[in-house]
């Protein structure tokens, strides 16, 4: 063992900061692979792992509020519909966190905080140009928005059984997905090997572990891909009945039928009774989310400490990858639990007009 | 005990004063190599220390930048580990220092300690409650530990070792 | 001296508080004071947490009675208060356990049932609906297919389950014809298991800090205060009846010590088992000889404690190395707490919640190699079972004020006289004999069998309430007889102390004072 202490380089230049608006992910998997990438300079290819990294990051953030707002408007948070989402929404925290983690690796410094229009707000398209043919709303939890959830999480290769009328598939399959950036992600890191170090990253529940080598960047890409991002591999087959991928959770929704192994053919079937829990109707937040002028003041107070909220937790998250280390990552954590105490109360409340209730905007604000 | 002439030194038992110093990215980084180094002694690291390290700069930066400060504490410990260094080879010196340090239980009426004993109190000691409770604890068994963020009660792992009641077969056997 | 305060509430911990959001809640613009004697410790701060972790020591055990400020060797047997209570902004809930148990039909009856003790002046059923509150905002985490006690509302949040380690004891319980149970804790949705409870880094245990920061964060209630280091040393009244004003001891200024008088409309005493008869005791006048409230010699008086009881098993191997994995127990039993039991005294049983403890930082800093240490690990194993057992108050059991100098807080010291009787002490050796009986069952070697001290931690009985001024101080609005606007709300005002935890119960009349108050406000 020698005692060696390598002088890390955190500097970026704030012109080098990621313009994660670009559209086309089917680019940004071309830079990450084609052979001409191989002629550039190491700068140049390094900035280019960033950026793909800083467009993983959005993706991974974008699903979380539209999965939030369909698990808070379940009444019974106990219920087994309640626990399967909260456990969707949980691994997307974690694969946003390893992106994070991956960027962060290299000297990237993840962006998810930005307040002004070129922020994060719903209704939205998946940022980075991904399955254009998808449109992200914040609703409660209905058959539509399933629907919209099955399509989001629609494997790569195809459903692994039974029969499912994705009205998407065509365009799925023209389509690059998240799940062949991060392959493309993956490739590159071992092309270019880049030096890396886990000190700007965090690790803790939501973040299971640093990413400090090109093995680890496997596991990471590995986890992210089996739980989630629609890709081979993440059937029942191969995930277990008790850890399903987010595609096969909404689908038991779905049907209203959990998902079972025959014991004696091993084929995976629609068996139990799985009921459908009870609801706010949270009415489908319009573009821009509600104004000030348009409800009483009550509903503005919930919906503007929310905002104040949220904005706040998103600001301490990025803050995590930045200065404010690991303290910043614990201090999200419990500011996360106070999204609730405005949300909550919200879809309680009828939008008058009878549309059916309000619901959180998820608005970045400035804090 | 071990160490030389800068380990041995008595000085007060109260904590080294910190005013005007600061510890430098150097000195991070040779406190991390000191910290990374209990868990090959006790083997009880499951995958790698890096897992700890945001962890590990948080409790640092906690304990240096608020009052009491432990920087003086921290650049003792880091002479007294390079002295070690210098008369044993690095794995002796850190084998030494965990497990025949020879310094003994510290008498509650004496006014001195000697440099190597404050490093043991202060940092090594302390490192060593961070690193059970941030993960070391696992490779005894356990699901959780006093101080581990084991996480949310509604994810699906459980957060303890949980009693499991036995099944009673009802089963008609046919 | 011009300003006259809705309300006037003494003490912030978790009576206080509650009062003073139900009353804000109802009217934003209500007039509250609230004075805490101790200081403000911040909570969620990360320093504090680590030097927790790694030095053991809280950031409020400076607050504790230390030793000689609380003598308690005056009767046969010594009363500890070192670390039975936190004098600071939240006052105990800073270091509560949290484990939130209902009282029993019966013990509010004690008396009716056994001619022992007291009765209290209302019943189980007029304070349940308040035990559904209670359970509701501290967020109790509990076991609805349990009966110990009557319940019209589920738990709001579902029970920890029991630990691998606790499986023997279960398994010796059930032998036994004992009813396991699950230990109901308050513990918020964001609790993260950490296991440091007594100074949790997310706030995801009750504490009256958290509920005083938002009631002070919220900008509707302009007419709310909450002064720290401010103890209160007199209350005045103006003839018998109608208490007047308080005398406050401002000690913000660490230079300079402001002394002022206060008005209200009603005073609230809610300063704890030990500080509330005190400042009555001590606001002597002419209509009051021997202070507000105790013409009939009731203030400090029938204190109750729990005794606790201990058996330690010891097995001699430890296979799965188990070890305790939270900070509190998750196996209980009630089966010892029922009407029946109350002749000789209740206990309300739990498995000790650090054993079985390996320290294996410690013996890792202690030089043990990894060899040593799995040694440790699968060595002899201990494992405890342990019970609150219910006590009687007794006339003669007492605290009063001691003379001296007053603390570093401006309280007056205390002195306790405690005496178990001979008949309480074969009890204790009947409940021990019980115990032995599981730890036996479980095939483990008894280490020791033995009551405790009596402590300070679930003091009761010292102001109680009573159907008349013949048998309590106060009525069952838990106003002082004798006056129109003094109450009382601690545990002291608890006729009898049952063999669970306070809290509950006293979150539970906190809200019932708080209705009471809203209803009568006119008056």
């Amino acid at each position: 063992m020698t005692l060696k202490f390598a002088q890390q380089d955190y500097n970026i230049k704030s012109s080098q900061l990621i313009n994660a608006a670009d559209p086309c992910i089917t680019d940004a998997i071309a830079v990450l692979t084609n052979e001409a990438r191989l002629a550039e300079s190491a700068e140049t290819r390094l900035l280019n792992l960033k950026t793909a990294l800083q467009r993983a990051v959005m993706l991974e953030f974008a699903t979380i509020p539209i999965y939030l707002s369909a698990l808070w408007s379940i009444k019974d948070n106990l219920h087994p519909v309640a626990k399967s989402i909260r456990n969707v929404v949980q691994e997307e925290m974690l694969h946003l966190a390893l992106a994070s983690n991956m960027l962060a690796s290299i000297g990237g410094v993840p962006k998810i905080y930005d307040p002004s229009e070129n922020g994060l707000s719903y209704p939205t398209h998946l940022p980075g140009g991904v399955h254009p043919e998808l449109f992200l709303e914040l609703s409660g939890l209905t058959d539509k928005t399933l629907d919209d959830f099955l399509e989001i999480e629609l494997p790569q290769d195809g459903v692994e059984f039974g029969d499912y009328p994705s009205r998407t598939a065509e365009a799925h399959a023209e389509n690059e997905t998240i799940g062949g950036l991060y392959d493309a992600i993956n490739t590159e890191f071992k092309s270019l090997m880049p030096k890396m170090s886990p000190d700007k990253q965090v690790s803790g529940p939501l973040s299971w572990f640093v990413v400090d080598n090109v093995q680890k960047i496997d596991s990471a890409i590995h986890w992210i891909k089996e739980q989630g991002e629609g890709s081979i591999g993440n059937g029942p087959q191969s995930t277990g009945l008790s850890k399903l991928s987010h595609f096969y959770r909404f689908w038991e929704i779905r049907k209203r039928k959990k998902i079972e192994q025959d014991p004696a053919t091993g084929d995976f079937f629609f068996g139990r009774e799985m009921a459908f829990p009870e609801v706010w109707p949270m009415a489908v937040v319009p573009p821009g989310g509600y104004q000030k002028e348009n409800v009483s003041p009550e509903v503005w107070e919930l919906l503007e400490r929310f905002d104040h909220t949220y904005s706040s937790l998103i600001k301490l998250l990025e803050s995590a990858w930045g200065d404010g280390g690991q303290a910043a990552l614990w201090k999200a954590i419990e500011v996360m639990f106070d999204l609730e105490k405005f949300a909550l109360p919200l879809m309680q409340l009828p939008i008058p007009g009878g549309e059916g209730n309000y619901g959180p905007c998820f608005r970045l604000i400035p804090v | 005990m071990i160490g030389g002439k800068y380990c041995c030194e008595n000085i007060p038992k109260e904590m080294i004063l910190s005013d005007g110093l600061e510890l430098t990215p150097g000195n991070i980084e040779f406190l991390w190599k000191i910290f990374v180094q209990i868990g090959y002694c006790w083997k009880n690291v499951k995958y790698e220390s890096s897992n700890l390290k945001s962890s590990w700069l948080e409790f640092v930066q906690a304990k240096t930048t608020v009052a009491p400060s432990y920087t003086g504490e921290y650049l003792n410990a880091i002479k007294c580990v390079l002295e070690l260094i210098n008369i044993y080879d690095e794995t002796h010196a850190f084998y030494n220092l965990f497990l025949a340090n020879g310094i003994g239980k510290e008498d509650p009426k004496a006014t001195q300690l000697t440099r190597l004993a404050h490093a043991k109190k202060f940092v090594i000691n302390e490192f060593i409650r961070m690193q059970v409770m941030a993960s070391g604890f696992k490779h005894f068994g356990g699901e959780n530990y006093a101080g581990y963020v084991k996480g949310s009660r509604y994810s699906l792992n459980p957060e303890v070792r949980e009693f499991v009641e036995l099944q009673q077969n009802t089963y008609n056997q046919k | 001296m011009s300003k006259v305060y809705d309300y006037i509430i003494v003490g912030s911990g978790v009576a206080g508080i509650t009062i003073a959001k139900r009353l804000l809640e109802a009217d934003p613009l209500t007039s509250i004071l609230i004075l805490e004697a101790g200081p403000e410790i911040p909570a969620k701060n990360r320093r504090f947490w680590w030097d927790y972790i790694t030095l053991g020591k809280t950031p409020y055990d400076f607050t504790y009675d230390k030793p000689g400020q609380a003598p308690g060797n005056l009767g046969n047997i010594n009363f500890i208060s070192e670390g039975a209570r936190v004098k600071a902004y939240g006052g105990s809930t800073m270091h509560w356990g949290a484990w939130a148990l209902r009282f029993k039909p019966e013990d509010f009856q004690l008396y009716t049932n056994t001619g022992k003790g007291a009765d209290w002046p209302i019943s189980y059923d007029e304070l349940e609906p308040y035990y559904n509150q209670a359970e509701e905002y501290l967020s109790v985490c509990g076991d609805d297919t349990e009966n110990w006690a009557p319940r019209s509302k589920p738990y709001p949040m579902p029970a920890f389950q029991w630990t691998a380690a606790d499986g023997v004891m279960i398994k010796a319980f059930r032998k036994l014809g004992i009813m396991p149970g699950k230990m109901p804790v308050a513990r918020y949705r964001k609790c993260f298991t950490t296991g440091t409870c007594k100074y949790c880094p997310f706030g995801s245990r009750f504490s009256a800090q958290y509920v005083l920061d938002e009631l002070r964060a919220n900008k509707r209630y302009t007419n709310f205060e909450v002064r720290t280091s401010c103890v209160v040393t007199q209350v005045h009244t103006s003839g018998k009846n109608k208490v007047e004003s308080i005398d406050v001891t401002d000690n913000r200024d660490k230079t300079q010590t402001e002394k002022y008088r206060l008005q209200a409309g009603r005073f609230i005493i809610c300063s704890g088992a030990y500080e509330t008869p005190k400042l009555l005791m001590k606001s002597k006048n002419e209509f009051w000889k021997n202070g507000i409230g105790n013409d009939h010699d009731h203030l400090g008086r029938y204190l109750i404690s729990h005794s606790m009881l201990k058996v330690r098993g010891r097995f001699p191997t430890n296979k799965e190395r188990w070890f305790q994995e939270y900070d509190f127990p998750t196996l209980m039993s009630r089966s010892y707490d029922t009407p029946a039991d109350q002749d000789i005294g209740k206990v309300f049983l739990f498995k000790n919640r650090v054993l079985p403890n390996m320290d294996i930082a410690q013996l890792m800093i202690d030089g043990n190699t990894p060899e040593q240490i799995e040694a440790v690990l699968s060595g002899p194993m201990e494992l405890e079972l342990q019970a609150f057992m219910e006590e009687k108050g007794h006339f003669d059991n007492r605290l009063e004020i001691m003379d001296g100098e007053p603390d570093e807080f401006g309280l007056p010291l205390t002195k306790i006289t405690f005496s178990r009787t001979p008949e309480e002490m074969v009890n204790t050796g009947i409940r021990l004999k019980q115990m032995e009986k599981v730890i036996e069952a479980m095939g483990y070697a008894i280490v020791y069998s033995k009551t405790e001290d009596p402590g300070g931690h679930h003091t009761t009985g010292t102001c109680r309430m009573g159907k008349t001024a013949a048998d309590g101080v106060t009525d069952l609005h838990m106003k002082v007889f004798g006056t129109d606007n003094l109450y009382l709300c601690s545990n002291g005002v608890f006729p009898t102390g049952s063999a669970v935890n306070p809290t509950l119960t006293l979150t539970a009349l906190s809200m019932r004072l708080a209705d009471h108050l809203i209803a009568n406000q006119k008056s």
